[in-house]
């Protein structure tokens, strides 16, 4: 008894729709046989109307709906005389009508369902294009065309053995053992008057052949430094320490320019130092020619730089060896005026003169062919210039993000979907690349540098530009601050040019002219002009020497009183700037020559 | 006479329609009217009535309400909206230009 109460109930729940459940009613009227058997149809019929209303598919309470209809349909037929089979041949296609009575239920629905629907079957598409999208992705291959690194070393391969310095400096850094040692060079930075400068004088004049080696090697016309694999960066004598690890056959950054190491900077960096440090020897021993050749072998070695691969970040260093240099011809007329004679003071003059421009200083070619190899190591290539995201990308971007491959789990579901075609890629990263080059081109105070940067801001606008234009923003460079630095160092070059110029004036009347306008055209060509106004540089005698600067960011004359930092330093980099407006720049000037401090040029200034 | 479903699809919605104008009616009566006033021209079974019937009620043409019978079963009932009245108007204007149309070309008797 008790079973066939719970058989009951279980049965009415079973078959009562949940607003009734929800009302506290366990109706139970969901339960079409129950409606049958009540009907007291014939089975035929009812048969007929059960095989219906199981074939629409549709929901309990619709199906409960059409088959009330239908009973009441065969009720009425039945009542009004017609005969079972009568009615059921009447009836027509059973499979047919509960195709149609489906189809016509649905349409009934509710617009939320409709809209619901709709929604799911957006979702599906959605899914299977992503899906589609996917594959794609997973299924594609980069097909690098261009061996980028056989370009920028076609440089190294056609120059002849004899004309490269790269193995003199190798000869001499493998006899300067100590060149790794933070002792060494913490000695190096010594100068005259310095605790230390006697041990490096004494270090210097023992190994004047070395040093002699040194500025022989710097005569050379290139340097012959190979990039790359097998090239001069995995020389296992030089660099003994460096693993190379084993070469993966499809390793995608296999002679990628991304991955190319450029340990010879920091031995040419020092190598320049020792020259700047037997400058200061030279100076002090009255030795003009060595002084002269010192400065000189500095200002090649930059040469040498830019002579191949001229990666930014080897022009960068490039125009810290000329700076440097440019300090030394500033000391020798400060500190010993009358050392060098005045051939001397003219041929420093020529060789430092040249470069003169920005774009002689950096060049932005290897940049874009550094871009162009990401690219075509990252996409796929249809042979017309467009492509697709490939998986490699994840292992690039890692790689030089140095998290190991690690790209974040969002970046790599959106990557495939969102990131622009290759062709959109290489179109925006060269229009900009194009308009960096036109702005280098200007002077500074012309270069207008916020549509660049306003460029790089749009593609940050929104999450879906970023993840549309992402590979711009991490690998367009910031040159504004390139732009600052050549600008910095060209001012510094106009103004030891002055110098020398003015010296040799002196050197001829006897004293120091009143205007700059006297130099020229005999001993300077033009006068240089304010590289932050346009104006010519200024220049006036202080206690009978002479000095030289601009009117700095905040464009009014302080009479050479340079700018300082909050701790009341000189600092070029607070008066010598572009982006900022005159009322906002600290009071002071741009004080050129003499350097109120000197300042190394730091490639770590360049982002 | 059986009607071509092509046919039957144009001319079936309107017949209910034309049915329901003198007022609401269930469905097997529609059965037997169409049955009876189109000399079985335009009759059709339940597997054909019932899906016109929703489809005209998802289009808001006609409209249903379920009222007990004396037998005490639910019957029910549709006739035809405002929208639906409309509906019929235009249909009707509509295939009386296919009736003229089709008696000038000699198809149907003028």
């Amino acid at each position: 008894m008790s079973e066939a109460i719970n058989q009951g109930l279980f049965h009415r729940m079973r078959y009562t729709p949940m607003r009734d459940v929800i009302r506290g009613r366990l109706s139970g009227r969901l339960d079409i046989n129950a409606r049958l058997a009540a009907a007291e149809l014939p089975a035929a019929v009812q048969e007929l109307i059960r095989r219906v209303v199981r074939r629409t598919r549709l929901s309990k309470l619709e199906r409960i709906e059409i088959a009330d209809e239908l009973i009441a349909h065969f009720a009425d037929g039945l009542a009004a005389g017609a005969r079972p089979d009568e009615l059921i041949r009447a009836f027509g296609d059973e499979a047919q009508a509960a195709k149609l009575i489906r189809r016509a239920a649905i349409r009934k629905r509710h617009i939320v369902w409709h809209a619901l629907r709709g929604l799911g079957l957006m979702l599906l598409i959605l899914l299977a294009f992503y899906a589609v999208v996917m594959l794609r992705f997973y299924l594609g291959r980069p097909a690098p065309s261009v061996n980028y690194l056989a370009v920028l070393n076609e440089r190294v391969e056609s120059t002849p053995p004899d004309e490269r310095a790269w193995p003199l400096y190798r000869q001499i850094l493998l006899e300067m053992p100590q060149r790794r040692e933070h002792r060494f060079h913490r000695m190096l930075d010594a100068e005259p008057g310095r605790q230390q400068w006697p041990e490096l004088a004494q270090w210097l004049e023992a190994n004047q052949p070395l040093i002699a080696q040194i500025r022989q090697a710097a005569e050379k016309p290139y340097l012959g430094f190979a990039l790359g694999r097998g090239g001069d960066a995995y020389d296992p004598q030089l660099y003994p320490n460096r693993i190379a690890h084993p070469v993966e056959p499809d390793d995608v950054l296999n002679d990628s320019l991304i991955s190319v190491l450029l340990p010879h900077l920091s031995d040419l960096r020092l190598l320049a130092i020792v020259l700047s440090a037997d400058a200061h020897l030279a100076r002090e021993q009255g030795d003009a020619e060595r002084l002269e050749r010192n400065i000189i072998a500095m200002a090649n070695i930059a040469d040498q730089l830019r002579s191949e691969s001229t990666i930014l970040i080897t022009d960068v260093v490039a125009i810290g060896r000329r700076s440097v240099a440019l300090t030394q011809v500033e000391r020798a007329l400060l500190d010993a005026p009358e050392l060098l004679q005045d051939q001397q003071l003219q041929r420093l003059a020529h060789q430092m003169a040249k470069p003169s421009t920005t774009p002689e200083l950096i060049g932005l070619h290897s940049e874009r062919m550094m871009f162009h190899d990401i690219v075509q190591r990252m996409y796929t290539d249809d042979g017309d210039g467009d492509g697709r995201l490939t998986p490699q990308a994840y292992r690039i971007l890692g790689a030089d993000a140095g998290t190991g491959g690690a790209v974040p789990p969002i970046a790599q579901l959106t990557m495939p979907v969102l990131t622009a075609s290759r062709k959109e890629i290489l179109s925006h990263y060269d229009a900009m690349i194009d308009q960096a080059e036109a702005l280098l081109a200007q002077p500074r105070r012309d270069a207008d540098w916020r549509p660049y940067y306003q460029q790089v801001e749009q593609w940050h606008d929104s999450p879906l530009s970023l993840m549309r234009y992402g590979l711009l923003s991490m690998f367009v460079p910031a040159l504004s601050k390139a732009h600052d630095q050549t600008e910095r160092y060209l001012a510094r070059r106009d103004a030891v040019l002055t110098a020398l110029a003015l010296e040799l004036y002196r050197r001829q009347t006897g004293s120091y002219p009143q205007s700059l306008e006297e130099l020229s055209p005999a001993l300077l060509p033009s006068v240089p002009v304010d590289r932050i106004t346009g104006d010519p540089l200024r220049y006036r005698l202080v206690d009978g020497q002479p000095l030289l600067y601009s009117v700095g960011a905040n464009r009014v004359d302080d009479g050479g009183v340079p700018a300082l930092d909050h701790a009341g330093h000189p600092r070029v980099t607070i008066a010598s700037r572009w982006d900022i407006a005159p009322e906002n720049a600290p009071a002071g000037d741009w004080v050129l020559y003499p350097e109120p401090r000197v300042e190394t040029w730091d490639e770590d200034e360049v982002e | 006479m059986r009607i071509e479903r092509e046919l039957m699809r144009g001319a079936g919605p309107v017949a209910v329609m034309r049915l329901l104008e003198g007022g609401e009616k269930y469905g097997y009566e529609l059965v037997q009217m169409l049955e009876r006033q189109s000399d079985g021209v335009l009759a059709m079974g339940q597997s054909t009535l019932y899906p016109l019937l929703y489809n005209l009620e998802a289009k808001g043409l006609v409209a249903s309400r379920v009222e007990t019978a004396d037998n005490g079963r639910p019957r029910k009932y549709y006739r035809l909206t405002d929208r639906g009245k409309r509906q019929l108007a235009r249909d009707r204007k509509q295939w009386e230009a296919l009736s003229v149309a089709m008696g000038r070309l000699g198809i149907i008797g003028q």
